[in-house]
């Protein structure tokens, strides 16, 4: 290694802002229908359910925690269609994502919302609300003040995840690396400017993550 | 890997096909190619050239981390021999020709998924045969020699490789120029990466004894302050073809006849001085 020179990858950097584009896009939708699906199941496994409503949820969330997303979005995208079912790609991406990282997220909801004192139920009974209402009304908002923290874990990790999806024919940031590597071949300063943008993106998030709990303590 | 993650793609497709009671579910619009419909595209026309010419859009899958064959540049575009062939063949049978940006690793599958109709991506013939033998194979449009990087001068044919660490790139043509060795009786430890510009950077930093790699990426990136040397006596010479879904003869047969016409004009000689002089 002789000295660090990202004058090479000058001429490229116009192609970094469609990129990066694509990966918050990604990681955005991602985390959004991740967060819908991690809502939903963990709010629902938080309950008492039919046994088959159960074993369907318990199955959804050991699928996707158990095996790789390298292997999930494979499947989706290059498996499926020979089943009929044919995405674009960044929706694919999206898609795999959120079903990811949903899975993961709904045991934090879940956690949160067992965190709930029983008291809050209880007091919700006695004033006549139904279950969904107090789902919605009383405990869903003290679990997710509980939840911030880790959604936001949840949050910086999809972001960085989103490199893996440089292996379908999603041109973003890592992808962008490795075709500008595969041309200029300057290993070193690619990856240390992806790194660094990735760690940006991910800083950046931590931050908005302390100002949330702040907000959400104030609640 | 590269042909383990395609044999998992490939196992995975046949699983779901099976799983969906084999997947008829009536899409005449598309020649969706999974490998349950291959019996019944036998039997039936072939219309692969009219459907084409039909959408005026030739859309060749290529992975653009190959200089010279393909690569971005500062625009995103992609450029490179593969490029400028499949465009000059675009002209002849009267279409437009657009490039799907796909992983290597992605390309066999994006071809039967009908993501694309050919892939021109520097695949040989071998490559395309291991991944399905009934996928058709254009004529070689160009021939590579696998040669030997080292930074050990005691490295200079390929049975010096005899005991020694030797890189390629997994499941591409390099890779099966190592695995050939062993028929020769050479012995060498293989180290696959999953691009050769990976180990060519383990080269460099003197993790791996030798790389295979084909002779115009070696002569594009080897420079001479790197203290790597090509060996002259390549290990072999690998032929480069285009590669089409399964029953499209008639489509490889327009592609062949214009790359003919290509040779006979000077067009094809042309590209070559372009990309590889």
């Amino acid at each position: 290694m002789n000295g660090l020179d990202f004058s090479p990858l000058a001429p490229y950097a116009g192609l970094l802002p469609e990129a990066l584009k694509i990966t918050l896009e990604i990681g955005l939708a991602g985390f959004i229908l991740a967060l819908a699906i991690a809502v939903a199941v963990g709010t629902l496994r938080s309950r008492k359910l039919p046994k088959a409503v159960r074993f369907l949820l318990s199955f959804y969330v050991e699928i996707f925690r158990g095996t790789p997303l390298l292997v999930q979005l494979f499947f989706v995208y290059y498996g499926l269609p020979s089943a009929g079912i044919r995405m674009e790609p960044v929706a694919a991406a999206i898609l795999t994502m959120g079903l990811n990282s949903g899975a993961y997220l709904s045991e934090n909801i879940r956690a949160s919302i067992l965190a709930v004192d029983k008291g809050q139920y209880e007091a919700a009974y006695m004033l006549g609300y139904t279950p969904l209402q107090t789902s919605i009304h009383i405990v869903l908002p003290q679990a997710m003040r509980i939840a911030v923290p880790s959604l936001m874990n949840g949050f910086s990790s999809i972001i960085k995840e989103t490199s893996i999806v440089s292996v379908l024919p999603v041109v973003e940031l890592t992808k962008l690396g490795n075709q500008v590597y595969a041309k200029t071949y300057h290993p070193f300063e690619i990856y240390i400017l992806l790194g660094v943008i990735y760690f940006v993106l991910a800083y950046f998030l931590t931050f908005l993550a302390k100002w949330l709990e702040r907000r959400a303590s104030k609640w | 890997m590269r042909n383990k993650v395609l044999a998992v793609v490939l196992g995975v497709a046949m699983a779901a096909a099976l799983l969906t009671g084999c997947g008829s579910k009536g899409e005449p619009k598309e020649e969706t190619a999974g490998t349950e419909e291959e019996a019944d595209e036998a039997g039936g026309e072939d219309t692969s050239l009219e459907d084409i010419q039909g959408a005026g859009v030739m859309t060749v899958g290529m992975c653009p981390e190959y200089p010279p064959f393909e690569s971005i540049n500062a625009s995103g575009d992609i450029e490179g021999f593969d490029a400028d062939l499949a465009n000059e063949i675009g002209k002849i049978l009267g279409v437009e020709v657009e490039f799907v940006n796909t992983p290597y690793e992605g390309l066999i599958a994006g071809l039967m998924n009908g993501d694309f109709d050919i892939i021109m991506s520097g695949m040989s013939p071998e490559e395309a045969d291991e991944a399905d033998k009934t996928l058709n194979v254009t004529e070689n449009y160009y021939s590579v020699a696998e040669v030997i990087l080292s930074k050990d001068d005691s490295i200079q044919s390929k049975e010096d490789l005899e005991g020694k660490t030797v890189g390629s790139h997994s499941g591409s043509t390099s890779e099966y120029a190592v695995d050939s060795l062993a028929d020769e009786d050479i012995h060498v430890t293989s180290a696959p990466y999953n691009r050769h510009s990976e180990a060519f950077a383990d080269l460099q930093n003197g993790n791996i004894d030798a790389q295979v790699v084909e002779e115009t990426w070696a002569k594009e990136k080897v420079a001479d302050g790197d203290g790597i040397h090509i060996c002259e006596e390549p290990i072999n010479s690998i032929n480069v073809a285009g590669v089409i879904g399964s029953g499209r003869d008639s489509f490889r047969d327009a592609f062949n006849d214009a790359l003919k016409q290509l040779k006979d004009d000077g067009t094809y000689d042309e590209i070559v001085e372009k990309w590889f002089s």
